[in-house]
């Protein structure tokens, strides 16, 4: 049957589907959007604690004996308990932490460092620019699980919740300790905001 | 309904109108394909078991009978063709296959580390409930390493072939995940928790190990491929070695340790 044959040729040569890529490299029953999408999410966060750990770690190591130090302590505190949820969230969501972790690491504590020793006001200005980042990350990330599916990631989107209200809570804190009224205040913390969405950025993909 | 949903249910079905249904008369046959998504749906139901949920299903079956001519055709289109024919379907059906034998290949690493994920998550599994039986890591990934090795011995005259065309640069970067998922998963299944530069440490010289004891053993022609098992134990002694020297004289200990 020519014509029969004929046709099947065609259907071979049409455009593909679906690739043998995703084919080949999935294992059944894994929505790979979706673990893409989780993976990145846990990195990105793990990094984001870490990062703010060290910074407060920076802070401390500064100004940790001045009269704001157990401010800076008690966010400091909180973070630690994020930072250590996020590392038992990466290993139980199989996801790959970045790969820059040493200079997250170093240049948390560079930032919260550098900005402790233009004083109390300039880390507490320090804090309100990287707390507001992370704020809008979580809300932008919630959103995000929400229209996946709210039932599926029921843990992970009350655990987010939670650390961003810790994170806005830190916001307040610094703006109730004088961070407005830090060397350049706007330029300071703009100057730091870009920096974290940056950082975000990178952190997502690497 | 779209016109993808209905290619799609189209192409589901039209392998078996075409090919291979020798009690339809080919004026059926022209008529059917003039059939509309209806109908498509009602021939779909009346001969269920032999239509395949979905195209990649087909694919899979196909490739996996291919699997048994390797050792006759090699990773070819040829041994492709035998596999589709021996499903009953044509010859030519290795069509759906542009690259021929790297589909062959790919798919059958893919099949091995599949297995092997399974076989590890059972084995995880007991540990979790028998505790006292737990296996110091390095005999886990011994293990694991040896036992995806020894799937590839049915084919081991052919496997030189396999690897030539999965290092093909064009098909280098399925290989690679192919590579990275089976490390990862032997890692995981190990019970691996990093959560730094660690994780990539792990999984680099996991893959250097498999890939260099994969290459040696497409050449080792010991009983038993003895020689292979020996080859494999010194590399894994070599990493835990470097591993070992590494955290001892590893700036970021220190670092991390003060700050």
């Amino acid at each position: 049957m020519p014509m029969a044959r004929q046709s099947m040729l065609l259907w071979m040569a049409r455009p593909a589907r679906q690739t043998c890529r995703t084919m080949s490299t999935t294992p059944a029953g894994v929505d790979v959007r979706r673990r893409a999408m989780l993976d990145r999410i846990i990195r990105v966060d793990h990094a984001g604690e870490l990062a703010a750990d060290r910074i407060y770690a920076g802070q401390m190591a500064v100004l940790g004996k001045t009269a704001t130090g157990p401010v800076i302590k008690e966010m400091w505190e909180q973070e630690k308990k994020h930072l250590a949820k996020f590392e038992s969230l990466l290993p139980q969501y199989r996801a790959r932490p970045s790969a820059l972790i040493p200079f997250w690491n170093i240049a948390g504590f560079a930032l919260g460092a550098g900005t402790a020793l233009l004083g109390k006001q300039a880390a507490m200005a320090c804090t309100v620019a990287v707390e507001e980042i992370i704020g809008d990350h979580y809300n932008s990330q919630i959103r995000e699980l929400l229209e996946d599916n709210p039932e599926l990631h029921k843990e992970l989107l009350e655990t987010i919740r939670e650390f961003r209200d810790d994170e806005l809570g830190h916001l307040e804190t610094g703006m109730q300790n004088e961070a407005e009224q830090a060397p350049f205040y706007k330029t300071l913390t703009e100057v730091i905001k870009i920096g974290c969405r940056g950082a975000v950025w990178v952190a997502e993909r690497v | 309904m779209s016109a993808s949903s209905i290619r799609r249910l189209v192409s589901k079905n039209l392998l078996k109108f075409y090919g291979l249904s020798g009690h339809r008369s080919g004026l059926q046959v022209i008529s059917r394909r003039c059939s509309t998504e209806k109908e498509n749906e009602a021939v779909h139901s009346e001969d269920e078991s032999e239509f395949f949920e979905n195209e990649d299903d087909l694919k899979k079956s196909v490739l996996d009978k291919a699997l048994a001519f390797v050792p006759t055709h090699g990773w070819s289109q040829k041994a492709i063709s035998k596999g589709a024919e021996e499903l009953g379907y044509p010859g030519v059906a290795h069509g759906m296959f542009t690259r021929g034998g790297v589909d062959l290949a790919l798919h059958f690493c893919d099949a091995c580390n599949q297995t092997l994920a399974a076989r590890m998550k059972t084995d995880a599994d007991a540990v979790l409930d028998a505790p006292a039986a737990r296996k110091p890591v390095r005999s886990v990934i011994g293990d694991a390493v040896q036992s995806r090795l020894t799937m590839i011995h049915p084919y081991i005259e052919q496997w030189p072939q396999a690897l030539g065309l999965l290092v093909m640069p064009q098909h280098a970067p399925e290989s690679v995940a192919l590579l990275q998922n089976l490390v990862d998963d032997i890692w995981f299944y190990a019970g691996d928790k990093s959560i730094d530069v660690d994780w990539y440490t792990k999984r680099l010289t996991l893959a250097s190990v498999y890939v260099s004891t994969e290459l040696y053993m497409t050449q080792d022609r010991s009983p038993g491929f003895a020689d292979t098992w020996q080859f494999m134990e010194s590399r894994i002694d070599n990493l835990s070695t470097a591993g070992e020297d590494f955290t001892r004289c590893s700036p970021m200990q220190s670092y991390t340790k003060y700050c």
